[in-house]
């Protein structure tokens, strides 16, 4: 009887372990990239400015995520964008061949049409 | 003990294998003047390299055959692109004209796509008109519905890879094939004003989604009129109803080619169409409604 207590205590703990081990990173991890033509790059979310194509195009990233802050494009529509901070926003500068976009595991939309 | 030791590794077997399920991986890039991502399951790398191929592929050749016709209007394009400029018939006649491939003709006196824009003379505009009701001296532009063909048939290389779950979204125009391993594909609509919102967030399997906007190619003219890339090439103005249009469809061309067609028709006139077609419809109106229509709200439902 006493085998049986300390079994169900030690699956009760790896029950635990193991749905702490599913969730973890799952909306809580996000990361942010820069997709600059075809080449994805990590970008750290910390405080920061980037410059781009000759200091045309300026990004701003913080510990939530990123904007575009300036950028020579005719409708400026990728600063209109504003922050992309949740799982799956991305902001598109179409004339740079630009994007920021947050990437999540587990993301509340598989895509997002526009 | 190792009765308890067999009962912890099967459940923690069990555990792991229902909550992760098939992973899935994306891959991003320019192509079709947009971010084109492509979705499939991670064991199936190669299939994103194909239909990155055929993206390009399929995309040249438009380009390349469109630039001769436009050179020249008496050229016959390769049979592809001569069926792709057939099928634009299709949403000619639903639109009794308003949709045209030569609305270019008159877009391009704009500025449109290149983005040198001004506000053309009313002359000019009127010869355009004149030209396309003549179908001479005309410029096409296959843009509003080559590049739902071109998912389609990047769609159609993935499924030949033999993979039957994944989807290729090139700019917010998508074909979601299969399903993801415990639910059917979601996607967002987003709002047309305001770009972190969504005005409604759909289901999708073995379906396509496309949505028409007014506020990603303008500009605004000196009097202060905002002037969007869709023309209706019976009266050379921009249309006067929507924000934004989505539709679904069984393919991606008749989604995206729906998706402007309906743009150029009043709300009674999509709603007549829509169910004539069975394409369910999402508008947002240029008065800031949310219209569904069709059977959309059927594809809200998880």
């Amino acid at each position: 009887m006493k085998k049986n207590k300390s079994d169900l205590i030690f699956i009760a703990l790896l029950l635990c372990g193991v749905v702490f081990f599913m969730f973890r990173g799952h909306e809580g991890e996000k990361r942010l990239y820069l997709i600059n033509n075809n080449i994805k790059t990590e970008l750290t979310l910390q405080k920061d400015f980037l410059k781009l194509d000759n200091g045309h195009v300026l990004i701003e990233t913080s510990e939530e995520g990123a904007r575009f802050v300036e950028s020579n494009c005719p409708n400026k529509i990728c600063i209109k964008q504003g922050w992309v901070k949740s799982c799956g926003d991305t902001a598109v500068c179409v004339p740079k061949h630009l994007a920021l976009v947050i990437e999540c595991k587990e993301q509340d939309y598989d895509a997002i049409s526009q | 003990m190792s009765r308890m030791f067999r009962l912890s590794a099967f459940l923690l077997l069990t555990l792991i294998t229902a909550g992760c399920g098939e992973t899935y991986k994306t891959e991003q890039f320019y192509a079709m003047g947009t971010f084109v991502s492509v979705t499939v399951p991670e064991s199936s790398q190669n299939a994103i390299i194909d239909s990155r191929n055929r993206i390009n592929t399929l995309e040249a050749l438009v380009k390349e055959e469109t630039a001769k016709f436009n050179r020249n209007n008496s050229y016959t394009p390769v049979y592809d692109i001569s069926e792709l400029i057939k099928r634009g018939k299709i949403y000619e006649t639903l639109t009794d004209g308003r949709f045209n491939i030569a609305s270019a003709t008159i877009s391009r006196l704009y500025g449109f796509p290149d983005g040198n824009y001004s506000v053309p003379s009313d002359q000019s505009v009127e010869q355009a008109l004149d030209n396309i009701s003549r179908a001479q001296n005309i410029y096409i532009d296959l843009g509003a519905y080559a590049k739902g063909w071109i998912i389609d048939e990047a769609i159609q290389s993935i499924r030949d890879d033999g993979v039957k779950n994944a989807m290729v979204n090139a700019g917010g125009d998508l074909y979601a094939m299969g399903k993801r391993p415990d639910r059917k594909w979601r996607i967002a609509i987003q709002h047309p004003l305001n770009t972190r919102d969504h005005i409604s967030v759909i289901n999708l399997e073995n379906m396509a989604v496309a949505t028409s906007g007014d506020y990603e190619r303008f500009f605004t003219a000196k009097d202060g009129r905002r002037i969007f890339h869709i023309f209706d090439a019976t009266t050379g103005e921009n249309p006067p109803f929507y924000h934004s249009v989505s539709v679904i469809a069984e393919s991606a061309e008749e989604a995206d080619g729906l998706a402007t067609a309906f743009f150029l028709m009043n709300r009674k006139e999509v709603s007549v169409k829509c169910k004539k077609l069975k394409t369910p419809v999402l508008l947002y109106t240029v008065n800031d409604k949310i219209v569904k229509l069709c059977g959309w709200e059927d594809f809200e439902k998880k």
